[in-house]
């Protein structure tokens, strides 16, 4: 019984708190040693695992599509004030190749599936593909292990790097799809980005406020993005995405 | 021992579910989060540097808006370092030579900052959370020698413009920024690995 209680507290201790734990290919998809993976998403499903799992291989599949060549276009603009920075508007749109993803759901295949929580992912790659089994092994998400990258993006000579942060919504799926986006975007504003700006200055009297408007537009296309790794912020439950695409 | 290993058990799942706890605390701007290289903007006479801070209720919305604003500071940089070098422009070629070729050059410049800007990026950022928003610190960086490049390309367009800016100080200016530069990059290319790894902290 005594045994028992001492190592319930051995086990207990260094855990010291819930942590998530992910597969190695979802955290560090780029250690896979294929040329054509792709990581989907899905929620989990309340009546069979198998809808989930199809559904998030679909995600696979358009998502593969999506970093194989996506057009990211538009701007937004901001107003910048004395009292704080107003939105006036942003109509930035992402645009790929839908058709291909039906031709990528006949040659990708489900190489392994993972769950945790209410969120389901799916490793899917071409037939030939068969990663290592280091990439298979699971990884515990714990505070105080945040890598460098997520305040620091890496720099390159070979790549331009991005990374993208978003929130923890209800559905972990949104986080990652969002984090993702956001990472894409700024991929695309490092590779060229117009930039427009009108300052205007007002004197009353003794006083003079300033005020400006911040315009950003892009038109940029993204080939071969690759998702190097994802993370989850467990102290502040932000999710993380690091991209990167050649140069 | 019973009662000893009873409060341990007691203490233990204590620390556990206070550690649980701690998950839900987001970080506070007020406990002094504030990323150094915001206070401390680094210098560097190759690189343009601009930090912003916004916040927002979308965690989104608070990093796009730092973003711009950074980059809307390094527009205005640049507009800077063009308008000395016009100003010097201005002097050496006088009024009496040809006022055309000034309104020339200075339209070259404005088409500079108000163009594109590419090798901009996000060097450093972080996200707190404020109250109830989101607080986002950016820093990005943009290479001196990208926007003395923009500008010479701009000026080779032009010819006429061109064959005088060649001949006055200013060019040989711009033009040494831009050998340095093409050599930095040069090195860069030698130096062939990535200058950070995925590392951890």
């Amino acid at each position: 019984m005594q045994k028992g209680l001492l190592i319930f507290i051995l086990i207990l201790l260094p855990l010291n708190c819930y942590s998530q734990v992910y597969k190695n290919w979802f955290i560090h998809p780029s250690q896979i040693n294929c040329s054509e993976i792709s990581v989907g998403y899905a929620m989990h499903s309340y009546f069979k695992d198998t809808t989930a799992i199809k559904t998030a291989f679909n995600n696979a599949c358009r998502r593969f599509a999506e970093n194989e060549q996506v057009r990211i276009s538009g701007g937004q603009a901001f107003w910048a004030t004395g009292i704080g920075t107003f939105d006036m508007g942003n109509n930035l749109k992402e645009t790929y190749d839908t058709s291909l993803v039906k031709s990528y759901e006949h040659t990708f295949k489900i190489i392994d599936t993972l769950r945790e929580g209410n969120f389901v992912a799916v490793l899917s790659g071409n037939k030939g593909c068969n990663p290592q089994s280091k990439v298979f092994l699971k990884t515990r998400i714990e505070i105080s292990k945040n890598p460098n990258w997520i305040n620091n993006p890496p720099e390159s000579k070979q790549y331009y790097y991005a990374v993208g942060i978003a929130p923890r919504y209800y559905y972990e799926k949104s986080s990652w799809e969002q984090a993702e986006k956001s990472a894409r975007i700024q991929l695309a504003s490092s590779i060229s980005i117009y930039v427009e700006v009108l300052n205007r200055m007002q004197s009353f009297s003794d006083e003079a406020t300033e005020n400006s408007i911040e315009n950003q537009d892009i038109a940029v296309t993204l080939q071969n993005v690759q998702i190097v790794s994802r993370w989850v912020d467990k102290s502040d439950d932000f999710y993380y995405v690091l991209m990167r695409m050649r140069k | 021992m019973r009662r000893i290993l009873v409060s341990l058990v007691f203490l233990t799942s204590l620390i556990y579910l206070s550690g649980c706890a701690s998950n839900k605390n987001l970080t506070d701007t007020s406990t002094g989060n504030i990323p150094d290289w915001y206070t401390n903007i680094p210098h560097d006479p190759n690189y343009f540097f601009a930090t912003n801070s916004q916040t927002s209720r979308d965690m989104q919305m608070a990093v796009d808006k730092a973003t711009v604003g950074a980059r809307a500071n390094i527009a205005r940089q640049v507009q800077t370092k063009l308008s000395s070098l016009q100003k010097r422009f201005r002097q050496e070629v006088g009024t009496s030579d040809s006022s055309q070729l000034l309104s020339q050059f200075t339209e070259v410049t404005k088409n500079v900052t108000d163009e594109t800007m590419s090798g901009s990026h996000v060097s450093k950022q972080k996200v707190l959370k404020d109250k109830n928003a989101f607080r986002a610190y950016v820093l990005v960086e943009y290479p001196v020698g990208a926007a003395n490049k923009a500008l010479m390309k701009q000026l080779k367009q032009n010819n006429h413009l061109y064959t005088r800016f060649k001949a006055s100080q200013a060019y040989k200016q711009l033009d040494k920024e831009v050998k340095q530069y093409d050599q930095w990059k040069k090195n860069q290319a030698q130096q062939g690995q990535p200058q950070a790894q995925n590392s951890n902290q």
